[in-house]
């Protein structure tokens, strides 16, 4: 389902990218931070806290976003509906099982499991981004 | 003679006709003279011998003849008759003569007639003579003759008239006698047509009977075979309670034999355990009810023994019919049965039966136990209202299409008790159909804890991959930031196996707690002690007692993990003499409260701040959500603060 892509050969970049990363663990949000600035990406986040995540979520200068869906005691979900409303896609980096709810209200987004290679990670990430455009191309063609 | 003046007229005239008037006789019936007129004896000549008063014989000879015909002729046919002239020799003269005789009065049928003598003239001698002399002889011989003959002829008339008298009487004796026979004949007919109907009659009463015979005999021999042919011990008592019939399985009851009709039933022993078999016997005779007993055989066969009065056709008491009827399987069924329902009854399942159209029949003490209704209560009730049915992920018609087709169904069903309490139960249905009715016989196991159980664990799992997945992705963030700041493997192999350890310790402890929380006391033990197992005076450990979530647990353990590395490499655990105090105290607020931890190192040598962040320092002063971590580098050792605002949840410090 919300499998990554096949691990490329040499990991894609996402140089200019702005990627908010929302995780409440701190040594995973540590080292998603750490992936995504070598791949060149500027980083938001990692925020720890819903509340934190929804005051730079109306940013409009995102490109992605790398989403834990627990956070505390709450789901990312408040900040996964603003990011929609801004069209800025977004994955779910999550250890939870096949059977959550947030699948269902999200059909169509794109999950990760914990624990990811980086390469995994970096290479969803730039498939979110290229994303839009293929979209857009094909509301073109029809 | 002379008339005298009385005399009338008419008795002058009368006489003057009568002397005018030529003689006559008045004869009756019989011929014999009633009265003569003055000169009538002129023409009689009585014959000698006894004198007769009979006018034909007192007549002269010539006359008798001619005047016995006319005689007749008038009372025979009622006519007169004149006679030709006979000639009749009055004094040597001869004269004729002519009768005249008539019916004496008109009547139909004359009892007298009057004859008259009418003188026609005296005959010419002369006349006569010329053949006189020759024949007078002759004539005298043949009127001789004549008069014999005319004499037999008149006997033989009178014999004739005397036997056809005779003949007559007979006649209508043999008439009389014919109408007699007649009439006996005709009575004969009738008699013979009563005899026929009669025969008729009996004829058919005959048939009748001969088919009433037939009858009988054949529900005779219908009653023969049925005595042979029944299962069923039948005997019949007179009122004497003296054997009178029975069927062939008495024989195995009673001691006794065809030979043995007639004899009184209390003179045979039998099988029975059944005393009051005579008593019971006599009482129905005298009470007329029928009495029904079952009753047990010395053999262990049970019996429905039942004793009637036996009725006549036409409703009299003639004896008693005792009937033994073997029940002994039914007997063995029924108390089968009855330990079936105890058995059902003492099930703990809950079993119950309740009619397809209808309420519940049937409600074992495991229902009782279950649902919390009385038998009472259930019974009667519909099965689905009283439990408030409701069937998850199906529907009542799916199931009763299965039972229409398979005739039962199994499968999960939720139902409530009488107290409110909702149930998963497991429900077995079979659907039988008894006697037009649809029954259906339905056992449930209660399943809601089980369920309960299930989905706990099925939480419980998810959980623990979550977790084990995310702390995957914890060790992985950790080796990987472990590795940016390691300057070899060496180096790397050192901090990532010391990171893990804490973790895993970290992890024990919230494992122990069932992930509620680990105690700061057992977490900063954990983490010290395997640095200071040379002595216990090394390091202090104080503050209350608390409890700290998992999310913070972890981190903080880690936290202590990395500052007690540090001291045994450059702090005062580097050092014999150094040590560690390591307190912390509560401050409550209104709505919040901080804990706030002293990390204090004495003795060890002069410290100073590190010269780059590398992961450690990151992993202090970030790692721990919400805190405040702040690092004094003194000469006379490390002092490190945590501010931690703790969730109010985990205020249970008092409690303990």
């Amino acid at each position: 389902m919300g499998r990554a892509n096949e691990v490329a050969s040499t990991p894609p970049r996402l140089d200019g990218a702005r990627v908010l990363v929302v995780e409440d663990d701190f040594f995973i949000g540590l080292e998603l931070a750490d992936v995504l600035s070598d791949a060149g990406a500027e980083v938001v986040g990692p925020m720890q806290t819903v509340q934190a995540a929804l005051a730079v979520a109306d940013d409009r200068t995102l490109s992605a976003a790398v989403l834990d869906i627990r956070i505390g005691n709450e789901t990312v979900e408040p900040v996964a509906r603003r990011l929609a409303e801004h069209e800025v896609p977004f994955i779910f980096y999550t250890g939870q099982s096949g059977s959550d709810p947030i699948r269902t209200i999200w059909p169509g987004c794109k999950i990760l499991a914990k624990p990811a290679l980086p390469a995994s990670l970096l290479t969803a990430v730039a498939g979110l981004m290229k994303k839009p455009r293929r979209e857009q191309r094909s509301a073109k063609r029809s | 003679m002379s008339p005298t003046a009385a005399l009338g007229e008419a008795t002058l005239h009368r006489r003057a006709i009568e002397q005018v008037a030529p003689p006559s006789i008045l004869v009756d019936e019989s011929h014999r003279i009633v009265h003569l007129s003055n000169n009538a004896g002129r023409y009689l000549l009585p014959p000698g011998g006894p004198l007769s008063d009979d006018v034909v014989d007192l007549a002269r000879p010539e006359l008798r003849f001619e005047l016995r015909s006319c005689l007749h002729r008038v009372f025979e046919q009622n006519q007169s008759t004149l006679s030709l002239p006979i000639m009749v020799q009055f004094n040597g003269h001869g004269n004729r003569v002519h009768l005249f005789v008539r019916p004496a009065s008109d009547s139909v049928s004359p009892r007298h007639a009057l004859v008259m003598f009418i003188e026609g003239g005296a005959v010419d001698e002369s006349v006569l003579s010329g053949d006189s002399q020759i024949s007078d002889d002759t004539v005298r011989r043949l009127s001789q003759e004549l008069e014999l003959t005319q004499s037999r002829l008149r006997t033989v008339r009178e014999e004739s008239d005397a036997a056809n008298e005779d003949l007559r009487a007979a006649n209508e004796e043999l008439q009389s006698i014919n109408e007699e026979y007649r009439s006996t004949a005709e009575e004969l007919e009738t008699s013979k047509e009563e005899l026929q109907s009669i025969n008729e009659e009996l004829q058919t009463v005959n048939t009748e009977l001969k088919l009433k015979l037939e009858a009988i005999s054949r529900a005779h021999s219908d009653l023969q075979n049925l005595m042979a042919a029944t299962d069923i011990g039948t005997l019949f008592l007179d009122t004497g309670l003296r054997i009178k019939r029975f069927t062939d399985r008495v024989t195995e009851l009673f001691a006794i034999k065809l030979a043995d009709e007639g004899r009184p039933i209390s003179d045979f022993s039998h099988q029975l355990e059944y005393g009051d078999l005579i008593k019971d016997a006599r009482m129905v005779l005298s009470d007329l009810a029928p009495i029904r007993r079952e009753v047990r055989s010395r053999n262990g066969h049970w019996f429905d023994t039942r004793l009637r009065p036996y009725r006549t056709v036409d409703d009299k008491i003639d004896g008693v019919v005792v009937t033994f009827l073997d029940i002994t399987d039914r007997r063995q069924m029924e108390e089968a049965l009855r330990q079936e329902k105890r058995l059902v009854d003492l099930s703990r399942e809950p079993i119950f039966v309740w009619d397809f159209d209808g309420g519940i029949l049937e409600w074992n003490r495991g229902s009782e136990e279950l649902y919390g209704y009385s038998r009472q209560e259930a019974i009667g009730q519909r099965k689905d209202r009283l439990l408030g049915t409701m069937v998850p992920g199906s529907s009542f018609d799916d199931i009763k299409k299965a039972l229409f087709e398979s005739g039962n169904w199994s499968g999960e069903l939720r139902q409530r008790t009488k107290d409110g309490r909702d149930l998963t139960v497991e429900s077995r249905i079979e659907l039988v159909p008894l006697d037009g009715r649809r029954l259906v016989f339905e056992s449930t196991r209660d399943i809601t804890e089980r369920k309960h159980w299930d989905e706990r664990q099925r939480l419980l799992l998810g959980e623990l991959t979550h977790r084990v997945k995310n702390t995957l992705a914890v060790i992985q963030a950790i080796a990987r930031q472990t590795l940016r700041s390691s300057s070899s493997n060496e180096d790397f192999i050192e901090h990532f196996d010391g990171r893990l350890a804490a973790l895993s310790r970290t992890h024990g402890l919230l494992v122990e707690s069932d992930w509620r929380g680990a105690s700061l006391a057992a977490l900063a033990r954990q983490e010290l002690e395997p640095y200071t197992s040379d002595s216990s005076e090394r390091f202090k450990i104080e503050g209350p007692s608390i409890i700290l979530p998992a999310d913070l647990a972890t981190p903080v353990g880690l936290v202590l993990h990395e500052l007690a590395t540090n001291s045994t490499k450059y702090g005062s655990l580097s050092r014999r003499t150094g040590t560690v105090n390591l307190s912390w105290t509560l401050n409550r607020g209104n709505d919040s409260q901080v804990l706030n931890v002293l990390w204090e190192e004495r003795g060890g040598p002069a410290v100073e701040s590190p010269k780059r962040a590398g992961f450690g320092s990151v992993l202090i002063e970030s790692s721990i959500p919400g805190a405040k971590v702040q690092r004094e580098f003194r000469p006379a050792g490390l002092i490190c603060r945590i501010e931690l605002p703790l969730p109010r949840a985990t205020d249970n410090g008092k409690s303990q």
